[in-house]
C-alpha cells in the first residue's frame, strides 16, 4: 500500500492534470418557438398562430464534448432509469400538457476528464443495433412504450406533438423502410438519424440547449400543417429532415442544423 | 378430380401429431393470454378487447373498433402465417405483434401508449392473472408488461381450425360434398385460379399481392390510411403500394366483412372484386365450396 501510494504520488508530481477530478457535466435542455420558451405551462407561437405543447421528447447518444485543444471527447452518463448505454431520453413535457405524463427528463448529466470545453455534438436518435429489439424487455429509457414505433418496430428518435390554434400538429422521427425483423436487422433504406452541433455550448455555464421549433419547421406548408409521421409521402416530412441537416431520400446525415442552439437565459 | 387429389394440393399433413407436450408453465401463458384477449382493463377507457374486433365467433376477425373503415385480420391459422397483420416485412413474432395494437397510436387501438405501469397495475389486481404469472414465468416477481405479450402471444399459437371442417372430412373420404360444393372446388383449384394465393393448409401462401382495386388512397397522414397501406407503411417502398399479404380462407364464411379496408359486406361481392369474368353461378358454387371450410360446431 505505501509502495503503491508513493507510485500515485509520483504520477501526482509528475502529470498534475492525472490527478484532477473529472469535470461534472449538465446539459439541461428546452424548447422555444419563435424565440419564446415553449412549455406545458406557457405557450408560444408559430406561423402566427398559437402553438402549445402535448409532447416533446428525444432520444439522444454518442454525446460529445470540443476540448479546447480540437479534441472531442465522449460524456461519461451518470447512470440512471434515463440513460442506458450511453442511449438517453429527453422529456420535456410533463402532466400539464394534454399529452404528457408527470415524468420528466431535462438534464443529461456526466462527467468528462479534467480540461476545458466549448462545443458539443450528439446524435439524435437510438443506435442501430439497440433499435429493433424487443421494447417490452428493453432497459429503460428504452421500454417507454410512447416512444416506440410499432409499424417500423423500432423508436421514434424525436417525438413533438403540439396543437397549432387547437388542431394537432406533430413531428416523428425515425427510422423507416425497415427490413429484415425485431431482433435481427436488415437496414433501413432511411435511418434518418441527424448529428447535432452545438459550436457554442460551454459546460458549467448558464447555458441550456434549446430546441428551436422555428427553424425545425421553417418551409413547412403553413396553410396545411400536414405534420410529418415519418413517411416521406407526408408533405412535411422532406422539409423538417432537410432543416436537420438529413438528406430526405438517404436519411443520411449531410448538412449542418441550426434545430439545436446553445442560449443563455 | 377427387379429394384424394385435393389432399395432395394441400399438404394436409397433421401439425397437431407433431406438436410437442407442452410444460405447465407454457400451458400458464396460454390461459393468461386468452383472458387477456377477451379483457377490457386492456384498453384506456377499459371499453374494448381483441376479441372486440377479433371475435371468436367470426373466424377471429372483425371490423376494427377503433378504426371504423379497417377489417380486423382473421387470426385463424395465425401461426402458420409467414408475416402477420396486413404484411408486415418486420415484426414476425406473436407476442411482438401484440405490442402493436396495445400501444400503437397509428392508429390507436386499445390506446395504452406510454401507459404500461397502468396496464401492469390493472393486469397485477387480478389474482388470477398473478397466479397465472407465477405459474407462466416461474423465475421472475410479480406481473410484467412483456408476460402480457408473451401470454397474447402464446393463445394465439392455439387458435387453429380443427382440420374437421366438411372439406377436411371430404378429404379423408368420411365426407360427401354437394354437387355445387364439388363444382366450386373444382373452380377455387382449377379454372378461377383461387388457389394460386390462397394455397396450403390456412389458404394462404402468406405473400404479398396487390389488393384488389377500390381501396383507400395511401400514403396520406392520417391513421386509417397508413392502416390500410399494408406493406407500404412498413417499407415505404413505392412499389409496395397497395401491396397486402393475401389472408386466409378459413371460416371465412363467417366473416362480416372482407377487405383490409372493410369495404364489402357479402362474400359474393368480394369474390366478384377478385375475379369479375366469374359469372353469377360461378361466383355461387365457389361460396359454397367456402362453406365447406367452416370450423364444425
Amino acid at each position: 500500500m505505501c509502495a503503491f501510494a508513493h507510485i500515485l504520488c509520483g504520477v501526482c508530481v509528475f502529470g498534475a492534470v492525472g490527478c484532477q477530478a473529472p469535470v461534472e457535466v449538465e446539459i439541461p435542455f428546452g424548447l422555444a418557438a419563435s424565440g419564446r420558451s415553449l412549455t406545458c405551462e406557457s405557450s408560444s407561437e408559430f406561423a402566427g398562430s398559437s402553438i402549445t405543447l402535448r409532447k416533446a421528447r428525444f432520444y439522444v447518444y454518442d454525446v460529445e464534448f470540443k476540448k479546447i485543444s480540437g479534441q472531442w471527447v465522449s460524456l461519461s452518463h451518470h447512470p440512471s432509469s434515463w440513460t442506458t448505454e450511453g442511449i438517453s431520453l429527453v422529456d420535456l413535457d410533463d402532466a400539464a400538457c394534454d399529452g404528457g405524463d408527470a415524468e420528466q427528463h431535462h438534464n443529461i448529466t456526466g462527467t468528462l476528464p479534467p480540461g476545458e470545453y466549448k462545443g458539443l455534438r450528439f446524435k439524435l436518435g437510438v443506435p442501430a443495433d439497440r433499435n429493433h429489439l424487443d421494447p417490452m424487455k428493453a432497459a429503460p429509457p428504452l421500454a417507454h412504450t410512447s416512444m416506440h414505433w410499432g409499424w417500423q418496430a423500432g423508436y421514434r428518435f424525436m417525438r413533438l406533438d403540439t396543437r397549432v390554434d387547437g388542431k394537432m400538429y406533430n413531428v416523428h422521427i425515425g427510422s423507416d423502410g425497415c427490413q429484415g425483423e425485431v431482433g435481427a436487422p436488415g437496414g433501413c433504406a432511411r435511418p434518418n438519424r441527424a448529428i447535432i452541433s452545438v459550436p457554442d455550448f460551454v459546460p458549467g455555464t448558464k447555458q441550456h440547449v434549446r430546441v428551436n421549433l422555428s427553424a425545425l419547421l421553417a418551409g413547412v406548408d403553413t396553410e396545411k400543417l400536414a405534420g410529418c409521421m415519418g413517411q416521406l409521402s407526408e408533405p412535411d416530412c422532406a422539409v423538417i429532415y432537410k432543416n436537420l441537416g438529413l438528406d430526405p431520400e438517404r436519411g443520411e446525415p449531410v448538412a449542418d442544423t441550426t434545430v439545436f442552439e446553445a442560449v443563455t437565459p | 378430380m377427387n379429394s384424394s387429389a385435393w389432399a395432395c394440393l394441400l399438404a394436409c399433413a397433421s401439425l397437431a401429431a407433431c406438436q410437442p407436450a407442452r410444460q405447465p408453465s407454457h400451458e400458464a401463458r396460454v390461459r393468461m393470454g386468452e383472458a387477456l384477449f377477451h379483457d377490457r382493463a386492456l384498453s384506456l377507457d377499459e371499453d374494448r378487447s381483441c376479441a372486440d374486433c377479433h371475435h371468436p365467433e367470426q373466424g377471429f376477425s372483425g371490423v376494427s373498433s377503433s378504426v371504423d373503415v379497417a377489417k380486423a385480420p382473421s387470426l385463424l391459422d395465425v401461426r402458420e402465417q409467414r408475416t402477420l397483420g396486413r404484411g408486415n416485412p418486420i415484426v414476425m413474432s406473436l407476442e411482438l405483434h401484440a405490442v402493436i395494437p396495445i400501444f400503437g397510436e397509428q392508429p390507436v387501438e386499445l390506446g395504452m401508449n406510454g401507459r404500461e405501469r397502468e396496464l401492469i397495475e390493472r393486469v397485477s389486481r387480478n389474482p388470477g392473472y398473478r397466479a397465472l404469472a407465477r405459474r407462466g414465468w416461474p423465475e421472475q416477481d410479480g406481473v410484467r408488461v412483456s408476460m402480457i405479450t408473451e401470454a397474447l402471444g402464446a393463445f394465439q399459437e392455439t387458435i387453429v381450425s380443427s382440420r374437421r371442417s366438411r372439406f377436411d372430412r371430404w378429404l379423408t373420404g368420411e365426407q360427401t360434398l354437394t354437387r355445387q360444393e364439388e363444382e366450386g372446388a373444382a373452380l377455387f383449384f382449377g379454372s378461377a385460379g383461387c388457389v394460386q394465393c390462397h394455397a396450403g393448409r390456412a389458404f394462404t401462401d402468406s405473400s404479398d399481392r396487390r389488393s384488389p382495386p377500390r381501396h383507400r388512397s395511401i400514403g396520406a397522414p392520417d391513421p386509417t390510411a397508413r392502416l390500410l397501406s399494408g406493406v407500404f407503411a412498413h417499407t415505404g417502398r413505392e412499389e409496395d403500394l397497395g401491396m397486402i399479404k393475401t389472408p386466409g380462407l378459413r371460416g371465412v364464411t363467417r366473416h362480416q366483412v372482407f377487405f383490409m379496408d372493410a369495404s364489402e359486406s357479402a362474400l359474393d361481392a368480394a369474390i366478384h372484386r377478385h375475379a369479375p369474368e366469374l359469372s353469377g353461378d360461378q361466383v355461387t358454387r365457389l361460396c359454397a365450396f367456402l362453406g365447406t371450410l367452416e370450423e364444425p360446431e
